[in-house]
């Protein structure tokens, strides 16, 4: 299965301010974005899942945004 | 009458990280109209605006000070510094701008001197609560007037306005408390007739300094040039380059959302600007806009004692320990705290210890998908928070004593399970701070909570 750094240049994670925890994801191209996204590994629910929080809150424009509160 | 274009120079990202110093000359020679730096930010956490200390070194922030002063007062042109000293309180701004004064001094230098203290009396602020001016952002620590009352300090975070004032009443140089980063960039180009679209979007690339680059090899400057339709960022340093998707990545990071970023006075909506390349290492970017707020509201930031912490380091390299590490930490609790009763009379709830488990989920805590040791060594940290130094420095032999010795079902005899990489193993990691607000405070006035000093050097 193809990992996730194979279809961006860049991914990260940062603090937006000191109670919220975002997590970038760049693509190399429309279609490296297109094709992720359409593969549902980018949804709200896994992103919830993975990071064992109720509150996945992903997003897009150029890349992908997830947000998840900091404890 | 609207200025045709201005010219952006951020001297670096954070005034204590410094630049190269052929890099602003060149970015000023280049005809910049102000210099902007920012000096702080909450990602350091609580420590700086709770205890007051400024973030250094000195030294470093002098340096670069010095040689931005220097280029800007050449060029007869403005300096913004926003969040002074690292977390923009009282202590901060005296602290940067006593540097200021030396360098003034020291160099025969003349100007005239603007400091906006941001730092909010607590009883003024918790007036503003009784009045119901304060409101919340979510998530919401508890704040009320007793909370208020036992924190450290407050401050409150200038939008563009303040900075404004202070260029208004003829200051050359600016050094403001706690500030919006991207107010530092946006104050003098709205002032000027720059759509605050393009002027507050502009500033977000450049809080930065060389952040928005492709590849940033080291802390340096970055200039924008603004004019009424977007903006045009290009690296001062040719070593370095801006692509449209440096740009665009730097427009969402450290947001909540990647496409709007609030500020004082409203929000910037970034669906559809364009990021084009101006050049293959410039960037163009138009189509933000700008909706204004119906109420003006700052941002709050406070920091409240928690406690003082002292910690012990250790590895633990033994394989039969490190499969049953859960249990083994959860026994080792256990007798650390009958011990600390039995020999300081202190009960669990008097005090925090907190293992953190390198190599198992000590980045990420309860995040962590993969939750178990993986390697075959895992670094602890004992995390002692007490309700004084002394108190958190004798809990930390009790519990790393325990931990050396801890027995597991598979060893007889005493064995000695931990390796310290230091000697004296405790280490005082001083007090401890955490944010106690997440609120913001409307005002009739932009300027309201911000004293504006102005003095000729």
């Amino acid at each position: 299965m193809p990992e996730l750094w194979q279809f961006t240049k860049l991914i990260r994670s940062k603090n937006a301010g000191p109670f919220e925890l975002t997590f970038d994801i760049m693509f190399k191209d429309r279609d490296s974005f297109e094709r992720v996204l359409a593969s549902g590994a980018l949804s709200v629910e896994t992103i919830a899942e993975i990071y064992r929080t109720n509150f996945g809150n992903s997003q897009n424009s150029f890349g992908a945004k997830t947000r998840v509160p900091l404890s | 009458m609207l200025t045709q274009k201005l010219k952006a120079v951020a001297a670096t990202g954070n005034l204590s990280t410094g630049f190269r110093e052929e890099t602003l000359i060149r970015a000023v020679k280049d005809g910049a109209h102000f210099v902007g730096c920012d000096a702080g930010t909450t990602d350091s956490g609580p420590y700086y605006l709770g205890s007051g200390k400024p973030r250094g070194p000195r030294e470093g922030v002098k340096r670069n000070l010095r040689l931005i002063l220097r280029e800007a007062l050449n060029a007869g042109i403005p300096v913004i510094v926003g969040t002074a000293g690292h977390a923009g309180g009282r202590p901060h701004l005296e602290w940067t701008v006593d540097i200021v004064r030396e360098l003034a001094k020291e160099n025969d230098w003349h100007f005239k001197l603007a400091a906006i203290d941001s730092e909010v009396e607590k009883e003024v602020l918790a007036q503003a609560l009784d009045r119901g001016e304060i409101a919340p952002l979510s998530p919401t620590p508890r704040l009320q007037r007793e909370d208020i009352l036992q924190a450290k300090r407050f401050v409150a975070m200038m939008g563009i306005e303040p900075i404004q004032r202070a260029l208004q009443s003829g200051a050359q140089i600016v050094i403001a408390g706690r500030c919006s980063d991207v107010a530092i960039y946006a104050a003098l180009p709205v002032l000027q007739g720059i759509p605050k679209a393009v002027a507050f979007h502009a500033g977000k690339i450049l809080e930065c300094g060389a952040a928005s680059a492709a590849q940033r090899l080291y802390p340096d400057c970055m200039s924008a040039e603004l004019d009424q339709d977007g903006f045009t960022v290009e690296p001062p340093n040719p070593a370095l380059r801006c692509t449209p998707q440096s740009v665009a990545a730097h427009t969402l990071y450290e947001t909540g959302d990647p496409y709007l970023l609030v500020e004082s006075g409203g929000t910037l909506n970034t669906v559809e600007a364009k990021f084009e390349a101006a050049s293959d290492r410039a960037v163009r970017v138009s189509g933000s806009r700008f909706l204004p707020s119906a109420e003006y509201t700052v941002r709050i930031e406070g920091a409240a004692l928690v406690g003082y912490r002292a910690i012990v380091v250790a590895g633990i390299r033994d394989p039969l320990v490190l499969r049953q590490l859960d249990s083994f930490l959860s026994n080792l609790r256990t007798v650390i705290e009958r011990k600390v009763e039995d020999s300081l009379k202190l009960a669990a709830n008097q005090y925090t210890l907190t293992f953190r488990v390198y190599g198992r989920d000590g980045s990420m805590g309860d995040a962590e998908p993969i939750g178990k040791v993986e390697g075959h060594e895992v670094g602890l940290i004992i995390d002692v928070v007490a309700s004084s130094q002394a108190v958190a420095a004798d809990i930390i032999p009790i519990a790393s004593h325990t931990g050396l010795h801890t027995p597991i079902p598979e060893h007889d005899g005493l064995i000695s399970n931990f390796a310290y990489p230091f000697s004296p193993g405790g280490i005082d990691a001083g007090p401890v701070y955490q944010f106690c607000a997440n609120h913001v405070w409307r005002l009739n006035d932009p300027c309201m909570p911000f004293k504006m000093s102005l003095c000729d050097l």
